[in-house]
């Protein structure tokens, strides 16, 4: 449901092609007291999740032979990528620093170990090695990735077969994982995971558990609400019959426009249109007390209907592609049930229609004894109220973060925390994205680029940069770190073999002085490479970005720093994707706001050419009770956000129903049973929706409960001070 | 009565026992500070030939060595458990950093543990045979991870109250041979 990222095209495609990584990386850390337990589970645990079909390319055993292979990979490459603090003597030409350094670690009872004096006389590949950090906090221990962590705890990590919101893919996999943690637990044995997998079916699961009990309830209430009120089975099969034959009349002209239709759309889209239970409210309420029922309410329910296409279809400028589908869903829906309440209603009722009596006589004595203001008060509490929420909502808040339309459980965002923190994760949706035309350019830029960042991590002790330059230097780079080495030769070779009483062995040794240029494809193809996430995106323009991640404590001053820095230069862009979705989102509240504003003027001129001065009366109760209850929202819980607005459009569409309706039949009181009706009808539909775990649900739903509850009695108090109430 | 006595005269004529960790444990002193002189023979297999160095060494039990080498050239490091450092100059030459180096970590503590006599650290990464004959001993130290195997065959080290002598023997063929002349305070 979220909006394609119009602004950074190449921020996204970086993004993804993270994302595209993660998604499918599950993390295993296994941990207990006892050291040898945990690794006899741990030998099984991998074993185990080798050979399952679900999942592929199991890591965290590292037998020797890939030892040797990743500490034999630089090898080759030790006179063309060398360590930084080697780097910095061979660009002063403190070739004496080079060579006292290489007497040392030949003589050093600690050091030793790896390096050939033939082959690599100044210990360059052994320093380099030497100076590797370990992306993660892990140390080998017999073969296994061991956590730097108090308690035995080992890493392994794996990648899911197939796409993780695939559902049947989510019912192999996780009852299997959950099965395997149940029984090391009994052995004292802890697993914790951390997948997206389960943030996936946990929400899958939350929605299916929420439409079948919600939508349940939302129908069984409507249903026993039709039957006490027409106390007829046949009056509920015909205030179903346009909500049917609408969603029928809906889904073919959206999969007419779009060639598909979405389960989302559908079954939203339904919830929408069940609004128009209201127009089949109307006539069969009417149809009871007036002779020529259609004619009377025709003009009620026409303005109503269109005041409700206006107000949903406001919802297709919403840039979030499922929510224009929605929109366009429910715009023929509502126009499909309006057109079979008009020509078929009529034909299948009843000849007698329905006796309303009942309750009737519950309205009638609830219009009675409600208070009776003069036009006087009435003016001076509208003024009021309106007052109290236009400060409500100026001194409210609001919220735009992405995060809080996170809804996993708590269990799964701590195991996830855990893990994050125990392997000391980088940010996946923050870093500085440099773009260049080519790999080579690439990799000059950030090593310009590289003492800029290092002033910058000096400045913030804990944060630290990780790119590709740092362990790929450009070729340019390469040639001239190749040609300080030989000079290195010329220069010290002689003196160290002399001090250690290997002068005749000098030719043997220089002999060996071959260079061998790292490329890209070879670098991606070392253990090294491959064991680290991707570092640069081939772009739709033909050019490529490079990702410089982020380490450490990302404060608000080096945020600061670091856009500072972006802003200096053009082929830099600071990528913080959550805010720039959170400022989407905030962006698109306020343009909708605008636009339900606009809507709103558009509809009260509408109205004013048909009732004049008496429009107010119309529009009222729902201006008020909207501002009021968004008002109320900025004060509780999160604060105001999009999906607030949205739904205040729903409150808007149906207080003007409901004002227009009673308007139109100057209060009659089978218009007044109507209107109640389709209030309790929404509140079944839309209200309960309040009782959602998803935010983005429980937002609408809550913005819906406020505005029908305070929409229903002040229109009764308007209407009650401006008009003498009809009984019937 | 007599195959008695024949049996416990025989045992107490056969000093030479297999060792194990407890009795260099008792056997061993572990003073809080220590020096002495050091004389090392490194042989590299690949040249087929020795690199001779000495000088003397001084420790402070847990909390440093300092590792002084008085020939072919001279040079001071000071191993600590948070790593190594040689400087010259106030610049520093050769700087390895256990935090960041698992592998400079264990190196450091092995250091640490054989020239200490800390048999328990020992008893973590090695698998100890050898013999003890009137006091004097001789341990050979195989490690247990695979990823020091690598590295490392096995540590011999021999001594009496105090270590005497070490030699490390690499996989690739080099070995280390380290004398050392204590002097205690």
């Amino acid at each position: 449901m979220l909006p394609a990222d119009r602004q950074q095209p190449d921020a996204e495609a970086v993004q993804n092609a993270l994302s595209e990584r993660f998604s499918r990386q599950l993390l295993i850390v296994l941990h207990g007291k006892d050291n040898s337990v945990v690794r006899q589970h741990l030998a099984k645990l991998y074993q185990q999740l080798d050979a399952s079909a679900l999942i592929a390319n199991v890591q965290g055993r590292v037998d020797s032979s890939k030892l040797e292979h990743l500490r034999q990979d630089h090898l080759p490459y030790r006179f063309t990528v060398v360590d930084p603090q080697t780097q910095r003597w061979l660009d002063n030409e403190n070739f004496d620093a080079l060579r006292k350094r290489a007497l040392m670690h030949v003589l050093t009872p600690v050091a030793g170990g790896g390096a050939s004096l033939v082959t690599d006389p100044f210990a360059l590949d052994w320093f380099y090695n030497a100076s590797r950090k370990n992306e993660l906090p892990v140390k080998l221990d017999n073969g296994w990735l061991r956590l730097d962590i108090d308690e035995p705890a080992y890493l392994l990590s794996a990648s899911i077969k197939g796409n993780p919101y695939n559902l049947s893919l989510q019912h192999k996999l996780i009852p299997w994982l959950e099965q395997l943690k149940a029984n090391l637990h009994k052995q004292n044995i802890e697993m914790t995971m951390s997948a997206l997998v389960f943030h996936a079916a946990a929400g899958a699961k939350q929605a299916r558990g929420e439409v079948s009990s919600i939508g349940v309830i939302s129908l069984l209430g409507i249903i026993v609400l039709a039957l006490i009120v027409f106390r007829r089975l046949s009056a509920l099969m015909l205030t179903l019959l346009p909500v049917v034959s609408g969603c029928l009349f809906a889904a073919a002209i959206t999969i007419l426009i779009y060639g598909h239709i979405h389960v989302i759309t559908l079954a939203f889209g339904a919830c929408l249109v069940g609004v128009s239970v209201d127009y089949a409210f109307h006539y069969l309420c009417a149809a009871g007390q007036q002779p020529d029922a259609l004619k009377a309410v025709l003009p009620g329910l026409l303005i109503g209907m269109i005041s409700s296409v206006v107000a949903y279809g406001a919802q297709t400028i919403a840039p979030f592609p499922g929510l224009q589908q929605m929109a366009l869903f429910s715009v023929f829906g509502l126009i499909g049930a309006w057109l079979s309440v008009v020509l078929w209603l009529p034909h299948l009722i009843p000849v007698s229609g329905y006796s309303l009596t009942h309750v009737n006589t519950i309205i009638v004595c609830l219009l009675r004894h409600w208070p009776r203001f003069s036009r006087r008060q009435i003016v001076v509490g509208l003024i009021i109220i309106s007052s109290i929420a236009v400060f409500l909502l100026l001194t409210g808040q609001r919220k735009d973060d992405i995060r809080q339309l996170q809804s996993s459980p708590q269990s799964l965002i701590a195991q996830d925390v855990q893990v994050q923190q125990w392997l000391h994760q980088s940010s996946a949706t923050r870093f500085l994205m440099i773009s260049a035309p080519d790999m080579q350019s690439l990799l000059k830029r950030q090593e310009a680029l590289t003492p800029q960042l290092q002033v910058i991590a000096q400045h913030f002790p804990g944060l630290s940069f990780s790119f590709l330059a740092q362990t790929l230097p450009s070729l340019e780079r390469q040639h001239q770190t190749y040609q300080q080495v030989r000079k290195l030769y010329q220069h010290s070779l002689d003196g160290l073999l002399s001090t250690l009483g290997l002068e005749s062995q000098a030719d043997k040794i220089r002999a060996h002085l071959q260079a061998q240029w790292l490329t890209p494809e070879s670098w991606l193809s070392s253990a090294y490479g491959r064991s680290l996430p991707p570092q640069w995106v081939s772009l739709k323009s033909d050019r490529v970005a490079g990702i410089v991640r982020f380490k450490g404590n990302l404060s608000p001053q080096v945020v600061t720093r670091l856009q500072q820095l972006a802003a200096q230069q053009s082929d830099i862009t600071y990528v913080d994707r959550i805010t720039e979705i959170s400022s989407l989102l905030s962006h698109y509240r306020q343009q909708i706001s605008v636009w339900v504003g606009l809507a709103y003027l558009l509809v009260v001129l509408v109205l004013s050419i048909r009732y004049r001065k008496r429009c107010w009366i119309v529009i009222a109760p729902p201006l008020l009770a909207g501002l009021l209850s968004v008002g109320i929202i900025s004060h509780v819980g999160t604060g105001v956000n999009l999906f607030h607005v949205l739904a205040l459009l729903l409150v808007l569409g149906i207080g003007l129903d409901m004002g227009i309706f009673l308007i139109e039949s100057s209060g009659a009181g089978h218009t007044w049973i109507a209107v109640t009706l389709s209030m309790l009808t929404t509140l079944l539909a839309f209200g309960l929706l309040v009782l959602s775990v998803t935010p983005v649900l429980h937002d609408f739903g809550l913005t819906v409960l406020l505005g029908l509850i305070l929409i229903w009695p002040l229109s009764l108090t308007i209407r009650k001070a401006l008009e003498p109430v009809e009984t019937v | 009565m007599k195959a008695w006595c024949w049996l416990i005269l025989c045992l107490l004529a056969t000093p030479v026992w297999a060792l194990s960790y407890q009795q260099l444990a008792v056997t061993t002193e572990h003073p809080d500070h220590l020096e002495g002189r050091f004389l090392q023979k490194k042989y590299l297999r690949a040249l087929d030939t020795h690199i001779d160095s000495a000088g003397h060494f001084s420790y402070d039990q847990g909390q440093q060595i300092i590792w002084t080498t008085e020939t072919p050239i001279e040079s001071t490091m000071t191993v600590t458990p948070e790593g190594m450092v040689s400087s010259e100059g106030g610049e520093d030459i050769l700087k390895l950093d256990a935090q960041e180096q698992p592998a400079v970590r264990i190196m450091n503590e092995i250091f640490f543990a054989v020239l200490t006599a800390n048999w328990d650290r020992l008893d973590e990464y090695f698998t100890l045979t050898g013999s003890i004959e009137d006091k004097h001993w001789h341990a050979i130290l195989t490690p247990k991870p695979q990823e020091m195997r690598k590295l490392i065959t096995s540590v011999e080290l021999s001594g009496s109250k105090l270590l005497e002598d070490v030699v490390l023997h690499e996989s690739n063929g080099d070995r280390t041979r380290i004398a050392f002349k204590v002097e205690t305070h």
